[in-house]
């Protein structure tokens, strides 16, 4: 069900004002520097905080009004969280977990072996938590709040607290259990998250809140477009290209994706089926040569600079590859290169620096 | 460059071996603690004493001691376990003052807590008037011993619980609240169940206090054989007249304590 949100929320110097609306299953990412007010403004909406002013209404219906006086209580709300931390009860096993909140519901465990399987534990179901990896243990308790008939579903950066080599792996997976999980009776689905590639890969559309504001909504596209705040610039700032993952190769971990005339080797795609994705890297991954070389990074491939813009402490080079490109480089470095418009260069970046998602 | 392991295996050959005078002091408070103990069961010994437990006045203490204190503990805990959570839980204006009244039976000499509790609950105390009124009369009677044993003992079970609940994550609740938990459902399945270890170790607490509780029943209930007559009072009143009763009582008592020690422990390392 639609989640509508407009609240004010003041606890000594911190104010969180935020306006949100999110789509019956869609999937909203919301991204912001850390102590911006992401964990509160999901606190707001699942009633385990209360705002001094505004509303939050879920399907139409008020669960929160402060000029009407209303404030449903957190376990009528029919609004499902996961935390940062694990939130399993220790004392119960991982089934016991998901059932504590299948009480009254036919076919309670069927339900509940439906999702742990749904986020691939299914074969953890009587260990207890403290037996579980970090990883594990946060997919039992994606498995919990979707298990419910929750209207609304708030994930609280799940996988903040992995490793982020675990983080990676788990990204595909959180994007499968999202879209099911919205899909499941068109829940709202907002996921918080500090990671710029989360917003990229997993979200509908993408809503920044930086200190206490909602900054910024809108489509992928439109805010790395148009970044209207420092914060979203630099996330703006990342090579985002479509392209075609290509079939898995025997005895090769590496995978290739095609991005318009260019092949690129990728480490990250795990044995994914083929078929369109998105590649992502971040400027300063991306070498520039004079010539092809050897021992340097696996994806090389001729480009023409189009544009140079002085930043900070670097330089940024506008390439034409057959797709546009960004490269960060050192100034001392374009000199040596002999950067000018329309230089002819060989761009080279790295296959593990490339991320892939769908 | 690999200097910092070899700084942590430094570390951790510098880990106290022991200096001497930390034995000393504790050679010295373990003889203070055994030595009597070890006495009592000398004395106990030759058995014969322990003949003296088919007294019917032992029994009848015995009885009384056991019905009176596991009223008592049980009125500590229902009354304890929702102080305990406030306390462990909410922020409220007087929680400092709240906090002192619930541990001043613990500084306060039991018989002057006896006194207190006459001038309340006494005949002519400011509820007991009334309740005298009434047809209640509440001192020198098996009630009185109860609220004696809960006015000493209640602190022990409350800091021990409110303890126990301090250290449930309030994520917990908050994950079981939007799991469709009330708050009467979040407190029996997770919170009592998390802090049991703790409320174990209140109740045995408590009922130990309620137990041994002598100075404030003294005062407040008397001494009457077969009424408010509880182990710790028959000890004193066998003192005066047969050093053998006075014994195999005592023995008893720490045979009790002493069981209810171990039990507890057992409880709580099969739980974890």
């Amino acid at each position: 069900m639609a989640l509508d949100v407009c609240i004010g929320l003041h606890r000594g110097a911190f104010s969180l004002q935020a306006e949100l609306q999110v789509a019956a299953g869609e999937i909203m990412v919301l991204i912001g520097p850390s102590a911006a007010g992401k964990t509160t403004l999901l606190k707001a909406i699942a009633g385990l905080a209360k705002p001094q002013a505004g509303f939050v209404r879920i399907g139409g219906q008020a669960a929160f009004d402060a000029k009407r006086g209303i404030d449903v209580a957190p376990w009528r709300r029919r609004v499902g969280m996961v935390f940062q931390e694990s939130a399993l009860f220790p004392h119960l096993s991982v089934r016991a977990n998901v059932m504590f909140g299948l009480r009254g519901v036919p076919n309670a465990s069927a339900r509940a072996a439906e999702w742990l399987a749904a986020v691939g534990v299914a074969e953890l179901a009587d260990r207890m938590p403290r037996e579980l990896s970090g990883g594990q243990q946060q997919r039992v308790a994606l498995a919990r709040a979707a298990a419910r008939d929750a209207d609304v579903l708030l994930l609280d950066e799940p996988f903040g607290s992995l490793d982020p080599l675990t983080r990676r792996s788990v990204r595909w997976e959180l994007r499968r259990f999202a879209q099911q999980a919205a899909q499941t009776s068109g829940r709202a689905l907002l996921l918080v998250s500090h990671d710029y590639l989360d917003a990229l890969t997993l979200g509908d559309r993408i809503a920044v809140l930086e200190d206490g504001r909602i900054t910024q909504v809108g489509k992928r596209e439109e805010l790395l477009r148009q970044p209207r705040t420092q914060f979203l610039a630099d996330l703006a700032g990342h090579n985002v290209l479509e392209g075609m993952l290509e079939p898995a190769r025997a005895n090769s971990n590496l995978r290739e994706v095609r991005v318009g005339p260019l092949m690129l080797q990728v480490a990250e795609a795990g044995d994914e089926p083929p078929g369109p994705v998105f590649v992502a890297f971040h400027p300063h991954e991306v070498s520039l040569l004079k010539a092809r070389s050897l021992v340097s990074p696996r994806n090389q491939f001729p480009a023409v600079v189009r544009e140079l813009v002085p930043l900070r402490d670097r330089l940024r080079v506008y390439l034409d590859a057959g797709v546009p490109i960004m490269a960060d480089i050192v100034r001392e470095a374009a000199a040596d290169l002999d950067l000018r418009d329309g230089a002819p260069v060989v761009a080279a970046i790295k296959a593990t620096a490339i991320e892939v998602y769908r | 460059m690999d200097l910092a392991p070899r700084h942590i295996s430094i570390e951790a050959d510098e880990r106290p071996e022991g200096k001497p005078w930390l034995w000393v002091g504790s050679a010295f408070l373990l003889t203070l603690c055994v030595l009597p103990v070890v006495a009592l069961l000398l004395a106990a010994f030759p058995v014969r004493p322990l003949s003296k437990l088919r007294d019917p006045m032992v029994l009848s203490a015995l009885r009384l001691s056991v019905t009176t204190s596991l009223t008592s503990t049980l009125l500590c805990v229902a009354m304890g376990l929702p102080v305990a959570y406030l306390l462990a839980r909410h922020r409220f204006a007087g929680k400092v003052v709240l906090d002192t009244v619930l541990d001043l039976p613990m500084a306060l000499p039991p018989v002057v807590a006896g006194v207190a509790l006459l001038l309340a609950f006494g005949r002519a105390g400011i509820v007991g008037k009334h309740l005298d009124a009434l047809g209640v009369r509440i001192p020198f009677t098996a009630a009185a011993v109860v609220m004696a044993q809960t006015f000493m003992a209640a602190p022990f079970f409350v800091r021990s619980a409110r303890a126990g609940f301090e250290a449930v994550p309030l994520r917990l609740e908050h994950a079981a609240m939007t799991l469709g938990a009330g708050r009467w459902r979040v407190f029996w399945t997770v919170c009592v169940p998390l802090a049991s270890p703790a409320l174990l170790a209140g109740v045995v607490l408590a009922w130990a206090r309620a137990l041994g509780e002598f100075g404030a029943t003294m005062m407040f209930a008397g001494n009457l054989p077969g009424v408010t007559q509880t182990l710790p009072l028959a000890v004193m009143s066998a003192m005066e007249t047969n050093l053998d009763t006075a014994v195999s009582i005592s023995v008893l008592s720490l045979l009790l304590a002493f069981g209810a020690l171990v039990g507890t422990r057992l409880l709580v390392t099969q739980w974890r």
